[in-house]
């Protein structure tokens, strides 16, 4: 898309893709890069170099997977809410049972949202899975 | 005679299912009892071949085919003696494949006959290959071009029993071959990990730290083939995963029965693993080394819930 065209970047969300598999994060930033309004800006793969990126490429959110070696998502979310309490985090999940001890556990400690990890492969719900990430980071932004 | 585009719903390339259904067919030659999954994803591949013989107006060629594919059914639906089908399939193969080349010719002309899967994801290597493509048309009239077992549209109905939904691709969500190799990379590492795990599980039961470290390289597993909805690792993984969970809570000892039941698991999933492997270097038109071996993964999720 020619430069003119483009968004104004100051006008994007700025998202931060924190998660040890590869896998994941390039399928996150698939889903994310299909709204125009949403720019990746980087990606990490555990808490600590998530931490360490953070001041340099200024997201607004990130988002952070809960199994993690080194810092996991519990330990993240703790350091966020001291260190980096204006970046919104979204704790993508891959656990089955919706509710518990540890997803409960994010929340209290500030979590935006907590949500499964979105689908990719086209079935009933992969539109779905896709289109609520987008919605909620929206949120996070104050731009839903 | 105009030939018009050819548009095959899976976008196969003509020159590779050819190559796929003699690759077929000399299998089953070969063999004096050819296996039924053989026989009928040959049976698939010529009525492919049909299909696109017929609409570039290939009509010898489809006259040899359809003999082939009344020969291929009746070994299917076992109406002749064996030995009698075999006979005739070799008589056939000859006419089918001097059609074939012959009306070849008249495809060489344009490659707009031939539609290349890829070039919708990578438009730069569609025009390679297509280009490439005309050369082995005219380099193909005398040897029969070889293929080790390949593997056809037959590839969908696998699909469906093995759990990955479309996996093919659909026009919205196109078959993604970036993230199905990087799932194939990220999981085959997990595999060594995991089988040295189970052994040294096996060597000290009581270890904790052992048992939890298995379950997150299970889970890991698991979480990939998510992204990409292959059902079958996902259920069976899931499986595994909560039979490890037994061990965890201590409802049950770790035996050597139990320990040869995971390694068990990891097998199917690196076999669930090498037909996925097998479809992407199809869909992706690289060379085909495997067959695709079926998995009864629900048979064995099974044994592992069951316990």
């Amino acid at each position: 898309m020619p430069k003119y065209l483009e968004k104004e970047e100051s006008t994007m969300i700025r998202v931060l893709i924190v998660d040890d598999s590869l896998l994941a994060r390039k399928a996150i930033e698939r889903v994310l890069q299909t709204d125009k309004e949403i720019d990746v800006v980087g990606t990490a793969v555990n808490g600590r170099e998530a931490l360490d990126k953070i001041s340099e490429l200024k997201p607004s959110v990130i988002t952070c997977d809960m199994e993690m070696p080194v810092m996991d998502g519990v330990q993240t979310l703790m350091h966020m809410r001291k260190e980096f309490p204006h970046v919104k985090v979204i704790v993508l999940s891959s656990l089955t049972q919706p509710d518990s001890i540890k997803e409960r556990l994010c929340r209290n400690l500030g979590a935006f949202v907590v949500m499964a990890k979105p689908k990719m492969h086209s079935d009933m719900n992969a539109a779905g899975d896709a289109n609520e990430l987008i919605r909620n980071i929206r949120r996070s932004a104050g731009t839903a | 005679m105009e030939i018009t585009n050819i548009r095959n719903r899976t976008g196969f390339r003509n020159q590779r299912i050819h190559a796929i259904l003699e690759g077929f067919l000399d299998k089953i030659e070969r063999s004096l009892r050819p296996h039924p999954e053989v026989v009928e994803m040959a049976s698939y591949a010529v009525d492919r071949f049909m299909e696109i013989a017929y609409e570039a107006d290939a009509l010898d060629t489809c006259l040899q085919l359809s003999r082939i594919s009344v020969t291929l059914n009746d070994m299917v639906m076992e109406q002749r003696p064996l030995a009698d089908c075999l006979l005739e399939l070799q008589s056939f193969r000859q006419p089918f494949h001097q059609a074939w080349i012959e009306e070849c010719d008249r495809f060489d002309a344009s490659a707009d006959t031939i539609v290349d899967y890829s070039s919708r994801m990578n438009p730069q290597a569609g025009e390679a290959s297509a280009a490439g493509l005309t050369d082995s048309v005219s380099q193909n009239d005398s040897a029969v071009p070889q293929s080790s077992f390949p593997v056809t549209d037959a590839i969908a109905e696998d699909s469906a029993a093995s759990g990955s939904f479309d996996y093919l691709g659909t026009e919205e969500h196109p078959f993604d071959e970036e993230l199905t190799a990087i799932f194939l990379t990220e999981t085959e590492e997990q595999f060594p990990t995991a089988e040295r795990l189970i052994l040294e599980i096996e060597n000290q039961p009581e270890n904790a730290n052992l048992l939890h470290e298995l379950f997150r390289v299970m889970h890991t597993i698991k979480g990939n083939a998510g992204f990409l909805g292959l059902r079958a690792i996902i259920h069976l993984t899931h499986a595994m995963e909560q039979y490890l969970d037994s061990f965890r809570n201590q409802e049950s000892e770790i035996t050597t029965i139990s320990t040869n039941l995971m390694l068990e698991g990891v097998d199917a999933q690196k076999t669930l693993c090498a037909n996925l492997c097998c479809r992407y270097n199809f869909l992706t038109n690289t060379r085909v080394t495997e067959a695709i071996e079926p998995v009864d993964w629900e048979g064995l999720s099974n044994r592992f819930i069951g316990t």
